[in-house]
């Protein structure tokens, strides 16, 4: 085994630089990044892929306060209201971080016009939103945090709280109507959980994977979202879901990758 | 619930692509026939027990008397963290891949070739769990593309097997009652079974049985007598019959609600019966004062129907226990000649000193006799098996004098028992069965007590000491047939690891003091040993790969006995806690 190992090894590695050879041209045409971020083209290629189309878009907009007060709770909210396309795909993340990855929301049966999730920071950054439209292009909203930093290595609230376990899993949250008659429903959600990254000693990595909003009358998929380390303890996540919820109410689904398995009905 | 989503065109890092790729190649589904033929195959460990009935027993012969002494360290792999306290896991070896389970619910995969690890999972434990007796945990099972294993706060966890992501977690138990998972779960032609621990907090022991691709409850068997156990159907608990048909038969009361028996170490099966075999634990609370009868079905030997949890048969080795000595042990099959014909039995050796062969078909008493040196609670068994009980050997009882306090009794052996969890084995060879045993006794006494949810529900106080100046720890090799005591190699230290047989003679067990041994089996000459850099409290196992023979060995000090063991400390104080899978083999070049 040890030895087919290492073969597939040498092969992964030659493919790899294959890859990236064929892939500098769409690199090249990266635009530039106002915040002249060190890790702009890396994290471009990693999330979005190597010949992604990309263009900065000031109709992807990033709302985060300019300085994180608490590095292991930064409210974000990325507000697409204007953005002129179709939504397929979210992605976001946060340039320095360890694990830079945030969230991945995949609208399906429910368009979703704002996404609102808080993050842990480890130091200074920007922050990115990229949003795929119905053509494959991708349009980046990036905004920059100032940090104390180390946000993704303190250790969790919950880590310290020997009664952590009672209140794991609790999920609170509601629908809400948005004002001025438009169709269409808010869902804020809080979740207990302590999100752990695994780059605390001793500690090992505990958190949210996976998140699916459905139907519940018919368990119809609307949305799913993926997160990674970069979410923090106790998510809150916002939704304005173009769905009109009031009738059937949402389901709102959760898996950890300890398996456990949240569930929780908002509305009806 | 759903796949989990790709995130993004994120990638996995290079190695483990890699290596995933590699393994998949190879992998194969464990089925219920590679378990059933375990203890012939010698390519891998697919069961606790090296074989579903437990005999820890190798064909193997390329490791032998003659060659033992070249028997070397390969590789060495760390737990890690600051999580080391007691190992008693037995590894498992499929497919050129190892996995075993440390302290604190941890499960690693490891390339058993070369010792790097493959994927490591960690429970996330609640801060409240009450293992009684250390953070331990006893070894996996596999099936299919799974591994599975309980964790500390009452969980059965099933990961797969190529990247050790959780495709299921299953509440088994309530923790906060005292309940916890601490032995190898059992695989029964695709049911997970298990036991839970807690019979130090007067929960009721219970067998639990799940789909072990879904992780659907099946049934579940309380087995103290007047609870009900049940069955489900399209996840409906359906009514299967109350143990011992009906409450108060022989417990006093309502003692029977909060009566113990918890089937903490698991069991083996026997295949020519198709049954569970699987021990119970003390009755609660320890104050037997308090529970005159029987207390069935607690410190006995049950036989159970893997299919709907039916209990076929039981054996109880300590009726009315007044000593801690759970009846848990292992029970393992084996078949000998007598008078022309074969007998189906299966051997047990238990907490109280005694060694019992049963008649594995029906649970009848064939024959026991002590295996420990002294005996003070019984002067021996009469012919159904049952202990011919000496009165003064019974702690007194506290209504009987003035105070809180009964009387104290000096009772041989101790409750952590003449033999305790750590398993024994069976030679095929030489038919006889290799106990790790221990000497020792205890100063007992019985106190009122009441129950309340998840506190100590004793109603005992003691105290252990070493029966001897000299040693503690006893392996004995022990003709099941005559009784007779073959050979004994004595021990410093108490011993609290399991034992392993192979047919090149061989017998394998680990020491406190941190050795792993080999011994000639049939005169208990010491060959080999190699001191591991803490206690050895789990199971060896050996195996081949590529015509070369293996054995492993988790190290790691801890346990019961360094919580429990009383004036033990004295042996066991400076004893260094550890967390390392070894992991040893025989050069080519050396074998015959």
């Amino acid at each position: 085994m040890a030895i087919r190992m290492h073969a597939a090894l040498r092969r992964c590695t030659w493919l790899l630089a294959l890859g990236w050879l064929t892939s500098l041209p769409a690199t090249a045409a990266l635009p530039e990044d106002p915040f002249r971020s060190p890790m702009w083209e890396y994290n471009l290629a990693r999330y979005l892929g190597a010949d992604a189309a990309v263009r900065h878009s000031d109709t992807v907009v990033i709302k985060t306060p300019p300085f994180a007060e608490d590095a292991t709770q930064v409210p974000l909210t990325v507000d697409l209201s204007a953005f002129p396309h179709e939504i397929k795909e979210v992605i976001t993340w946060v340039d320095l971080n360890p694990v830079p990855h945030l969230f991945t929301l995949r609208p399906e049966a429910a368009e979703i016009r704002t996404v609102a999730l808080n993050f842990r920071i480890q130091q200074a950054s920007t922050v990115r939103a990229a949003v795929r439209d119905e053509q494959g292009g991708w349009h980046v909203g990036s905004v920059h945090v100032e940090a104390a930093g180390g946000g993704c290595t303190a250790p969790s609230a919950t880590a310290s709280n020997p009664d952590w376990a009672d209140s794991f899993g609790q999920v609170r949250g509601a629908l809400f109507s948005p004002v001025g008659g438009v169709t269409g429903t808010r869902l804020k959600v809080q979740v207990m959980h302590p999100m752990d990254s695994g780059m605390v000693g001793n500690i090992p990595r505990f958190n949210i994977e996976t998140l699916e909003l459905r139907q519940t009358a018919n368990q119809q998929r609307l949305a799913s979202m993926a997160l990674s380390e970069s979410a923090s303890e106790n998510p809150l996540f916002v939704f304005d879901l173009e769905h009109d919820a009031q009738q059937s109410g949402i389901l709102l689904l959760l898996r950890d990758n300890g398996g456990n398995l949240i569930e929780s009905r908002m509305g009806i | 619930m759903t796949q989990s989503l790709p995130i993004g065109k994120l990638s996995r890092p290079l190695a483990l692509t890699a290596l995933a790729l590699a393994i998949s190649v190879h992998a194969h589904a464990v089925t219920f026939d590679d378990m059933l033929n375990d203890h012939l195959t010698t390519d891998q460990v697919v069961t606790n027990g090296m074989g579903l009935h437990g005999q820890r027993y190798s064909p193997l012969t390329t490791l032998n008397t003659d060659n033992v002494h070249q028997l070397r360290p390969v590789w060495a792999f760390s737990f890690g963290g600051e999580k080391q306290r007691g190992q008693e896991s037995q590894p498992l070896v499929k497919d050129g891949v190892m996995y075993v389970t440390g302290s604190y619910s941890r499960m690693w995969a490891v390339d058993a070739y070369t010792g790097e690890q493959i994927w490591q999972y960690e429970a996330r434990l609640p801060d409240g769990i009450m293992p009684c007796c250390d953070v331990i945990n006893r070894g996996a099972a596999i099936y299919g593309d799974k591994v599975y294993f309980g964790t500390l706060d009452a969980r059965l966890v099933a990961l797969d097997r190529e990247t050790g992501r959780v495709q299921w977690i299953k509440r088994v138990a309530d923790y906060q009652e005292g309940h916890a998972i601490t032995s190898a779960p059992i695989i029964i032609d695709g049911k997970l079974i298990t036991g839970v621990a807690g019979g130090e907090f007067g929960v009721v022991g219970t067998v639990f049985a799940f789909d072990a691709e879904t992780g659907d409850e099946l049934w579940t068997r309380p087995v103290i007598e007047g609870h009900m156990g049940y069955v489900y159907e399209n996840g409906e608990a359906v009514e299967h019959g109350i143990t011992g048909g009906e409450a108060g038969l022989t417990w006093p009361g309502d003692m029977w609600q909060q009566g113990g028996g918890a089937p903490w170490l698991g069991g083996f099966y026997d295949v020519d019966t198709h049954s569970l075999l699987i021990g119970t634990g003390n009755p609660a609370p320890w104050n037997s004062h308090l529970r005159p009868g029987d207390n069935l079905y607690s410190s006995s030997r049950l036989a159970i129907d893997p299919d709907d949890g039916s209990i076929k048969w039981h054996f109880q080795a300590t009726p009315n226990d007044g000593w801690d000595y759970d009846g848990v042990n292992e029970v393992i099959s084996f078949d000998y000649e007598e008078n022309g014909s074969v007998i189906k039995a299966a051997a047990t050796a238990d907490r109280n000193g005694f060694f019992y062969v049963l008649n594995r078909e029906n649970g009848e008493f064939i024959r026991g006799f002590p295996f420990a040196d002294k005996i003070t609670w019984a002067d021996g068994l009469d012919e159904n098996g049952r202990p011919l009980f000496n009165p003064e050997g019974r702690p007194g009882n506290p209504a009987d004098t003035e105070g809180e306090r009964g009387e104290a009794v000096a009772a041989y052996p101790a409750f952590l028992g003449a033999k305790n969890w750590n398993p024994m084995a069976y030679s095929q060879d030489t038919g006889l069965f290799y106990i790790p045993s221990n000497e020792w006794m205890m100063d007992i006494w019985n106190e009122p007590v009441s129950y309340r949810k998840g506190a100590a529900y004793l109603g005992a106080g003691f105290t252990i000491r070493p029966a001897n100046d000299d040693y503690i720890g006893v392996l004995r090799a022990v003709d099941p047939l005559t009784g007779e005591e073959v050979w004994r190699h004595e021990n410093r230290a108490p011993l609290w690891g399991g034992v392993m047989s192979t047919a090149g003679n061989l017998i394998f067990t680990g020491t406190p003091e941190g050795y792993l041994k080999a011994f000639d089996a049939t005169t208990g000459e010491e060959l080999w040993g190699f001191n591991t850099g803490s206690g050895v409290v789990a199971t060896p196992i050996t195996w081949e790969m590529d015509g070369e023979q293996y054995v492993s060995v988790v190290s790691g000090w801890g346990g019961a006995v360094p919580l429990w063991g009383g004036e033990v400390a004295e042996v066991i104080k400076d004893f260094n806690q550890g967390g390392m899978l070894w992991t040893f083999k025989l050069p080519r070049e050396y074998a015959q």
